[in-house]
């Protein structure tokens, strides 16, 4: 995953000298390409989401077992007053698309945004203690991301039942353990340069110097993690629905979505193509606007 | 960034070290595969292969747990005193049986037969295996089907006597999955259900792979004449989605419990073709009429069994592989049928009427529970008739869960409201009309004394007549206080290759492969 | 000498760190099981009398208190018994080991096939920097990470597998039946790969001493590779020890999809089925694999770059 890179290439960073050549930066004042598609792909996405019910009359969960099976308006046999065709319960899929955006989209911002927290909380915590502390959280971190996310996941859900809450909370345990771990070591560093030393001997409280020094020296590496973490959050919802135990059935759901059109693959390819393009074009959006901010922020590279 | 030679040689090290571990890592999988997976049909020549999305869970086939993949699987390799076949009890290793008095059966059995290790069969090995059900130690999932036995006793080597304590009129049935087993080679393994097991059945066993596949090689001296194919395997593949590619793959020959959205592309398919029975089984909702609440209300469910359009479920979600119940869960094939009943017929307004007569003018919330992958489209079915009951009025919020979850909230009474299950007739009511009485071993949702009377009485006694009577004025009883909701009589679909001739669908859901053959050379 | 006590300290500290991982990670598995409700009910079936109840209870120390039963939960596991599997019918540590070969198989070929078309695109999107090779290349990669795993499975099958009949759905004993599931995995290890490579090709490239080298006339190829390559190999290295944990466990829906027989589909069907030891056995099992790989890794990059044992 990009996150993983960012990772990898984010120790490479720290590690290695400083390249004997650097090329000079030339595009410096025209946006990137990367930043330009995939901002415009999430804008897209997002106002897909917020204006749905002006984009779509249907209501993505009312059932005409009648109409079931339709394909695309442009397919023989489509209709237009299914744009893209219905489901296997002939509910519109246009509009399970727009508004499992809604879903798609807030549930990994919020997983995200909690782990986010959680997690860069618990980075300035640890690179703050001593080492008792800093080893406890470690290791809990290690132990997180030795365990893999979807069987987690999963068990949680199986065990605690599914609701929107409850797959939110599932999500960002598996998340946070990323930001710790990466922002452990800049917040060590940056804690241990002079002028942080001299502000606390000339009697600034901590949380002064952890505001003022620290946070904006990690301020990009958190932005730039927490975006391609929204990827990922967003592909590990669509498989948790896709097995049952995501967003709960009464709500539309990409996974689900993919779930239900598994079973009709031979004869309905749209029901799975449509709602694995949208998550793939989403997470694409995703990944391209982090890949551009992580080289704004890092021209380096 | 500045290197020298040496840091160079130990960057090829480094790699070297790294691609030998990732090779290591391949080999270790490749060289277990190889250790792990026995060549099927190594003896030659053809080979059916079926599969289904379960196996049995045990190889011992007198033990727990034994469903509709254990009974497929054991009887390839294991016969039964009888079978039941075209509607009556036929002779398998018993030539024939007579009722000796209502509380003894007498059995004279089969001569010349012999297990497949060589060790003969006879009384002893009956009364061995009737004994080892009965053991309360062994837990057989069969010994529930002989509740009334006493004893067993062998009159001589060919004859053996059941004594029961009451009339059993399901002793016969129970005798179709009484698999005899060997007493010498069960006691050569401590008594313990061997790993390499033989039996007397058409086929003889050569390998299991748990959750994968069994491997059966065919018995040339099978006293019913040798099975058409060398070798049988029966494949576990859980994904219908797997089981079904690989089927149109030509990977698998009978494909059982085809799903249902993918009857039609088979149908297509040039080199396959699609069987089906209907099976003596019902799909049902149940209710919790225990709790109170409006399912208490007879009202209320004959309601809701006006408020769902089988019709239209039929013809959409199942399409139209099943057909309605008819006001029972019985069908036509099944002792206690009753001809007079028919389905509730779709009439929402009858619905609402109901409702408000029974003081849900406004409906009310609800709850449908049911298992994800176990009945044909269950899933899909609980989430459409929630949106049927939503038109009158009634919120249902569908709650699929797996259905090891699901089974144990029946079980343990948790399961109400209302929740689809399949029931299946086990060949005879006196072993099915259990769950809707008080006496359930499923959960407690039920406590009519009428109906609990009328099935009491239907099971202690050997006249056909009367049980069927009896077993009519339950159908009856349960029909008129809408005691479940009515659904449809499943049938089940195979996906059968062209090669394969001699396979018969069978409305019990059990399977017989000897007279099946495969054209064409081996898979 | 000193470089020999590095590497052996660095190992040392290294190595401590795993059984205080388990332990954490024993705990949290420990704490999700028995915080969900009654153990007993979820592992036998609804018939159990409670005779059957109390005897399970007993027999496994549910009736004394936490810290007892984490105890000897932990003491039994140490052990290697994870329970007994009354669906799988023999012991949960036996059906994990069994399912791990195939699980290590498709993860060992995803990562050979991944670095070998990683590198290889990597090496090509370079050397074609800016250019539409390396804008087409450039878009494959962030494609691959995009997709649903299970999508581009389902894809890939139907038209493999159905339309053309090309190559087996599902073949834990076919080599041909390797590929599918193969291509589905590795598609999400190339990008990283090749991004990687890229970068670090790119940066040889623009090496001041390359043009040195170029002017003295020696063949500048074979150093661009050579070099790129180096520079390369740590993240690379790093990359693939972070890949490979999510690999084992991550195949999770892969495995599902082709039904692959690995130990993450056995997760995924244990829980489904509520078969709480193999649940626990395979969650275990496959964080201490994973520990141990990157325990592996880790020591690789620590040889290799002595920079790494610093930290």
């Amino acid at each position: 995953m990009f996150v993983d890179q960012s990772l990898a290439l984010a120790a490479v960073d720290d590690k290695r000298a400083q390249p004997a050549a650097a090329p000079p930066p030339r595009r410096r004042h025209r946006i990137r390409p990367s930043l330009a598609v995939g901002g415009g792909i999430l804008i897209v996405f997002a106002l897909a989401a917020v204006f749905a019910p002006l984009l779509t009359s249907w209501d993505p969960m009312a059932q005409d077992l009648e109409a079931r099976l339709s394909p695309p308006a442009w397919v023989d046999g489509g209709s237009s007053t299914h744009l893209l065709g219905t489901d296997s319960f002939g509910r519109d899929i246009f509009s399970q698309l727009l508004y499992g955006a809604r879903y798609s989209i807030g549930v990994a911002c919020a997983s995200t945004l909690i782990a986010g927290l959680v997690g860069v909380a618990l980075a300035l915590i640890a690179g703050y203690s001593n080492r008792w502390t800093s080893g406890l959280i470690m290791r809990s971190v290690d132990a997180m991301q030795s365990l893999p996310p979807v069987l987690v996941a999963l068990m949680v859900a199986a065990l605690f039942g599914n609701s929107v809450v409850k797959l939110t909370l599932v999500l960002a345990v598996t998340a946070w353990p990323t930001y710790t771990r990466i922002l452990f070591n800049v917040v060590r560093s940056v804690r241990e340069q002079d002028f942080v030393s001299a502000s606390i001997a000339t009697g600034q409280r901590p949380l002064n110097v952890v505001v003022s020094h620290i946070l904006p020296n990690v301020a990009s590496s958190i932005i730039v993690i927490t975006t391609l973490q929204i990827g990922r959050m967003v592909l590990l919802e669509a498989g948790l629905s896709f097995l049952g135990l995501g967003v709960p059935l009464t709500s539309p759901a990409w996974g689900t979505m993919l779930a239900d059109g598994q079973k009709y693959i031979h004869t309905d390819v749209y029901l799975s193509l449509l709602p694995g393009l949208a998550v793939t074009l989403l997470v694409v959006g995703v990944n391209l606007f982090g890949e551009g901010l992580r080289r704004t922020l890092n021209p380096r590279n | 960034m500045a290197t020298s030679g040496g840091t160079s040689s130990k960057n090829r090290r480094g790699v070297l070290r790294l691609v030998g571990y990732v090779a290591a890592a391949m080999m270790v999988g490749a060289g277990s595969t190889a250790c792990m997976s026995p060549g099927s049909g190594d003896a030659g020549g053809s080979t059916l292969v079926f599969a289904e999305g379960t196996g049995p869970s045990s190889i011992d086939p007198l033990g727990p747990g034994i469903t509709g993949p254990g009974l497929r699987a054991w009887r390839q390799m294991y016969d039964t005193l009888v079978w039941f076949e075209d509607g009556k009890f036929v002779p398998q290793l018993a030539t024939s049986w007579k009722t000796v008095d209502p509380l003894t059966w007498e059995f004279t059995l089969r001569e010349n037969v012999k297990f497949h290790n060589g060790e003969p069969f006879d009384a002893n090995a009956v009364k061995f295996t009737m004994d080892r059900i009965l053991d309360p130690a062994q837990n057989a999932t069969q010994r529930s089907r002989f509740g009334t036995v006493d004893s067993v006793e062998v009159v001589d080597a060919t004859t053996v006597r059941i004594h029961t304590k009451k009339p059993s009129p399901v002793l016969l049935l129970g005798l179709t999955q009484a698999f005899i087993v060997p007493p010498k080679h069960t006691a050569e393994n401590g008594g313990k259900a061997p790993d390499e097991p033989v039996g007397t059945g058409p086929f003889k066993f050569v390998s299991w792979r748990q959750g994968e596949k069994i491997s059966f090689t065919a018995n040339e001296d099978y006293w019913g004449g040798a099975p058409k194919v060398q070798n049988l395997e029966m494949r576990v593949i859980p994904d219908d989605a797997t089981r079904l590619d690989s089927f149109m793959a030509g990977e698998v020959d009978i494909n059982m419990n085809l799903p249902i959205s993918t009857i039609d592309t088979v149908k297509r398919h040039e080199e396959a073709s699609v069987m089906h029975e209907f099976s003596r089984a019902a799909l049902l909702l149940e209710f919790d009429t225990t709790h109170g609440g409006p399912m208490a209300d007879p009202l209320v469910r004959q309601a809701l069994n006006y408020a769902v359009d089988k019709e239209a479920l039929i013809a959409t979600i199942l399409n139209d592989t099943q057909r309605p119940l008819d006001g029972q869960v019985e069908s036509a094939a099944s002792l206690g049928y009753n001809k007079s009943l028919s389905a509730y017929p779709y009439d929402p307004e009858k619905a609402k009427q109901l409702l408000a007569q029974a003081g849900y003018p406004n409906g009310f919330e609800t709850v449908i529970n049911g298992p994800i992958g176990k009945y044909p489209a269950d899933r899909d079915l609980v989430i459409a008739i929630a949106a049927q009951l939503e038109k009158v009025g009634v919120r249902a919020t569908p709650n699929v869960t797996d259905f090891g979850s699901f089974i144990q909230a029946v079980g343990a009474t948790k399961a109400g409201p209302m929740f689809l299950i399949g029931w299946y007739d086990f060949g005879d009511p006196a072993l099915s009309t259990s769950w809707f009485t008080s006496e359930s071993t499923l959960g407690q949702y039920y406590a009519d004394p009428t109906y609990d009377s009328l099935i009491a009485q239907a099971s202690s006694t050997l006249d056909v007549e009367k049980r069927q009577r009896l077993y009519e004025r339950a159908s009856q009883h349960m029909h008129d206080e809408a005691m479940a909701l009515f659904l449809t009589q499943p049938a089940m679909y195979y996906g059968v290759s062209k090669q394969v001739t001699g396979f018969v669908p069978r409305d019990d859901e059990l399977i017989t492969l000897q007279d099946v053959a495969v054209d064409g050379e081996a898979n | 000498m000193g470089k020999r006590t590095d590497v052996l300290s660095f190992a040392a500290k290294r190595m401590i760190r795993v059984p205080v991982v388990l332990l954490f990670v024993m705990t949290v598995v420990f704490g999700l099981v028995h915080s969900a409700g009654n153990v007993v009910d979820q592992l036998l079936p609804p018939e159990a009398t409670a005779e059957q109840r109390a005897e399970l209870t007993r027999q496994l120390d549910l009736d004394k208190p936490l810290w007892a039963q984490f105890g000897s939960f932990l003491a039994r596991s140490l052990q290697g018994d994870f329970g007994f599997s009354v669906f799988y019918h023999s012991p949960a540590t036996s059906i994990v080991l069994e399912r791990l070969p195939a699980s290590l198989m498709l993860a060992g070929l995803s990562i050979m096939v991944a670095i070998g078309i990683g590198i290889g695109l990597g090496i090509l999107s370079a050397v074609r920097a800016g250019r539409f090779a390396d804008v087409l290349i450039n878009a494959v990669a962030v494609l691959g990470q995009s997709m649903p795993s299970f999508w581009l499975g389902q894809m890939l099958i139907l038209v493999f597998a159905v339309k053309f009949q090309l190559l087996p759905t599902s073949g834990y004993n076919s080599l041909a039946g390797l590929v599918l599931p193969t291509l589905t995995l590795a598609a999400f290890l190339i990008p990283q790969i090749l991004l990687l490579t890229r970068t670090a090709m790119i940066e040889s490239l623009e090496q001041q001493y390359m043009l040195t080298a170029q002017a003295k006339g020696l063949p500048t190829r074979l150093l661009v590779f050579r070099h790129g390559l180096r520079n390369a190999l740590n993240p690379i290295i790093a990359s693939i020890g972070l890949q490979l944990g999510t690999l084992l466990g991550g195949a999770v829906l892969t495995e599902s999809v082709f039904g692959w027989p690995g130990v993450g589909r056995l997760g995924v069907e244990a829980i489904l089925h509520r078969d709480l030891p193999v649940v626990v056995a395979t969650v275990v099992l496959l964080a201490l694999v994973v520990m141990l790989t990157n325990l592996a890794v880790d020591l690789l990059s620590a040889a290799i770059d002595p920079r790494v044992r610093v930290s």
